[in-house]
């Protein structure tokens, strides 16, 4: 009984922390200039996510290693470094993408200028960060995620042409008024979103973090493989709602404001109100997870110790990290930069980063004097190499589509 | 001090590292940029874009006003939206001033920079009204904001 | 200096194989990452006698003009004279596994100077400063 409840805990924490503000905005525009014709990336994205947590899990489960531990390993002093250099600033653009939208947030509920919830937010992470215990920081934000079923709520009370968002979904196509080079931008984007490359590094490092053993990688999988496509549901189902009420009235949602609006039409103020708890929830939830992740990343590179399960003075360096990290980014965004146009790019340059992160896990996977019998199966390994040459496809189509697109206009 | 010694190595990761990090470079200055209009094709297009972004704007406060009626939407949300649609269509204004105009696309010009300042002045009043609670004013600009669309629309026919 | 070609393939590989592992003390917490290895001969035959760690070793393993940087940037912070990248002695080596195990805790082996010098230094003066360092 205990145990079921711990596995369905793990499942649902795990829907609601999949989705965080890379996800909301690149899904909300897609759904309001594309209409449903983008779903199968969606899909596509949280498939191999699932496959490539699974294994990064199964990693640290069996050898307590974390994802950039066996980076380093695997690729060397030299190429890791270079790794650790991209996938880390990436990770950190996410981050900063990540307050900003906790304080955009907070000004659509408050009416208060985000600029003035910027340092605000920035410090509060940071306490998180260095206070709350691990397994309470994963649940709570986990858990209040799960508001963003608000839009799932929406759609089915807006009542829309179930036939056509089929059609919409099963016959992709450019829709008129839009070039193929924009479509395929937006594919890319929407893959970066969905398998931005901290989720690996946050959800194997979490393993160690919780001290996972061999016996634990079945609630491990029951975790990504039921938890992570029900919160790509939800990323849908952003989509879903601004394709039935945006797109009709030709709207593109560029502000989170406007990503709200179709819960306003369909659920009122009670569900706008819950929509605004689960924008929080899931950045500022996911503002944890990359500002952990850009110190999980450093730190396994060097070999420092790092983790929220000893004393934050054991781990002083990791701790440093993250707060220098966090003084960054909140530097960042009071230049006026707009936290849209970050994200926007953070799931860009996501995309360009994934196979940095992806092969090295697919390798280490495989390693049977690390892994023994838990190394890849052969399903496994299949899927592993066919999601790695669609992400080295993405990788190298991001920045010449940028460029064609003028990022996505 | 004995340790294991490389045979030195043409770091050519670290030129690929370079031109990388240039192309990426490159991209964000491209894709930053707004390309000053050539010819009259180049100008269409983007005539046709800031109609598009200013049909977005205009619906999305017209989608606002008509949940404020309802009172479907909080106070806060509805201004903050408002605000930001307001300020997004002063800036659709503004890098369309800054395309110097081809010969005998004044038409096109005057036209659409006519609809776009209709389009900022009726956000701007429907901000104004929505602090103010003001239901009246909020049933009019719905109204004014369905003939701005309806000629946005027009524009952006002539365009296509 | 040990050249490559000194080193049978098999030593060469088994030596290779401890680099870049994460070393982990008694209690299992983290040290370091085998940054280089010192090879000393002995009866003819290499073996590995200690795990260097810090940026004194892993310098001369970035190579370049990167490595000649952390080399001298690292040198420059050193007091000594002639300062040695931090050292852990193979002996010291209990258990290899996806981790290298050493039998002393990481407060003795932080006592060694060279070892997680930046690691003490941050948590004197910048860690141990802020409120609730030492809570659990």
């Amino acid at each position: 009984m205990k145990r079921g409840l711990a596995v369905a805990l793990g499942i649902l924490t795990a829907i609601g922390g999949f989705v965080d503000i890379g996800d909301i905005v690149t899904n909300a525009q897609v759904g309001s200039r594309f209409g449903l014709a983008l779903v199968w990336v969606v899909v596509t994205g949280v498939a191999g996510i699932c496959v490539f947590a699974e294994m990064s899990g199964r990693v640290a489960a069996v050898s307590g290693r974390a994802t950039f531990d066996v980076v380093r390993e695997r690729l060397g002093p030299r190429v890791g470094l270079m790794n650790l250099v991209a996938s880390a600033s990436i990770t950190l653009l996410t981050f900063i993408a990540e307050i900003g939208g906790v304080a955009l947030a907070l000004q659509l509920a408050t009416s208060i200028n985000y600029f003035l919830w910027i340092p605000l937010v920035g410090f509060l992470v940071w306490v998180v960060l260095w206070r709350v215990k691990f397994v309470l920081l994963e649940n709570v934000f986990g858990l209040m995620g799960l508001a963003l079923i608000a839009f799932g709520v929406a759609v089915w009370q807006l009542g829309p042409d179930w036939g056509d968002l089929w059609e919409q979904a099963a016959q992709p196509g450019t829709p008129p008024g839009e070039s193929a080079f924009t479509y395929w931008y937006y594919a890319v984007a929407l893959l970066g979103a969905a398998m931005t490359p901290y989720e690996v590094f946050f959800f194997s490092s979490g393993g160690v973090e919780e001290k996972w053993k061999t016996r634990d990688i079945p609630v491990m999988r029951a975790n990504v493989f039921v938890g992570f496509p029900l919160g790509g549901v939800l990323s849908i189902s952003i989509a879903a709602a601004a394709a039935v009420v945006l797109l009709p009235m030709s709207i593109q949602a560029d502000t989170l404001g406007q990503v709200a609006l179709p819960v306003a039409v369909a659920l009122g103020k009670i569900g706008l109100v819950v929509v605004l708890v689960g924008f929080f929830a899931a950045t500022f939830g996911a503002a944890c997870e990359t500002g952990l992740s850009v110190g999980y990343s450093i730190s396994q590179y060097f070999g420092w110790q790092w983790g929220k399960y000893v004393r934050p003075r054991e781990a002083a360096r990791f701790h440093l990290t993250i707060l220098l990290g966090t003084i960054l980014g909140v530097a960042v965004l009071l230049t006026t930069v707009d936290p849209i146009k970050v994200t926007e790019y953070s799931v860009v340059f996501s995309a360009l980063a994934l196979p940095l992160t992806y092969f090295p896990i697919l390798v280490v996977a495989n390693d049977r004097d690390y892994m023994g019998q838990h190394a890849n199966s052969r399903t496994a390994n299949a899927l592993g190499t066919l999601f790695l040459f669609i992400i080295g496809v993405a990788s190298l189509a991001a920045i010449p589509l940028m460029v064609v697109t003028k990022a996505g206009q | 001090m004995p340790t294991v010694a490389v045979p030195p190595q043409v770091p050519r990761v670290l030129r690929l590292t370079r031109t990388i990090l240039l192309v990426v470079a490159l991209a964000l200055v491209l894709s930053a940029c707004v390309t000053p209009a050539l010819n009259a094709a180049d100008y269409r297009d983007k005539a046709l874009g800031s109609a598009e972004a200013a049909t977005s704007e205009v619906g999305t406060a017209k989608l606002v006003c008509g949940l404020l009626l309802r009172e479907r939407v909080l106070q806060s949300t509805a201004d903050e939206t408002l605000g930001a649609s307001e300020d997004a269509l002063g800036s659709i204004s503004d890098s369309l001033l800054a395309v110097q105009p081809p010969r005998g696309a004044d038409p096109i010009y005057l036209r659409l920079a006519t609809q776009l300042d209709r389009a900022e002045s009726a956000v701007r009043d429907a901000r104004i009204a929505a602090r103010r609670s003001d239901t009246d004013a909020l049933v009019d600009l719905v109204g004014r904001m369905d003939t701005i669309l309806a000629d946005l629309a027009a524009t952006e026919e002539l365009l296509a | 200096m040990v050249r490559r070609q000194d080193l049978s393939g098999r030593q060469l590989d088994a030596a290779l194989q401890l680099l870049d592992r994460q070393i982990v003390d008694s209690d299992g917490r983290m040290v370091a990452k085998v940054d280089d290895i010192e090879l000393s001969e002995r009866d003819g035959e290499l073996e590995v006698t200690a795990l260097l760690i810090g940026p004194g070793a892993l310098g001369s393993r970035l190579r370049g003009e990167l490595g000649r940087l952390v080399t001298s940037v690292w040198r420059r912070l050193r007091t000594d004279a002639r300062p040695m990248p931090g050292r852990i002695e193979m002996s010291e080596v209990v258990r290899i596994d996806s981790a290298i195990h050493v039998a002393p805790s990481i407060s003795e082996l932080e006592s060694v100077p060279g070892v997680n010098g930046y690691e003490q230094w941050v948590r004197q003066h910048i860690i141990e400063r802020l409120p609730g360092a030492s809570d659990e």
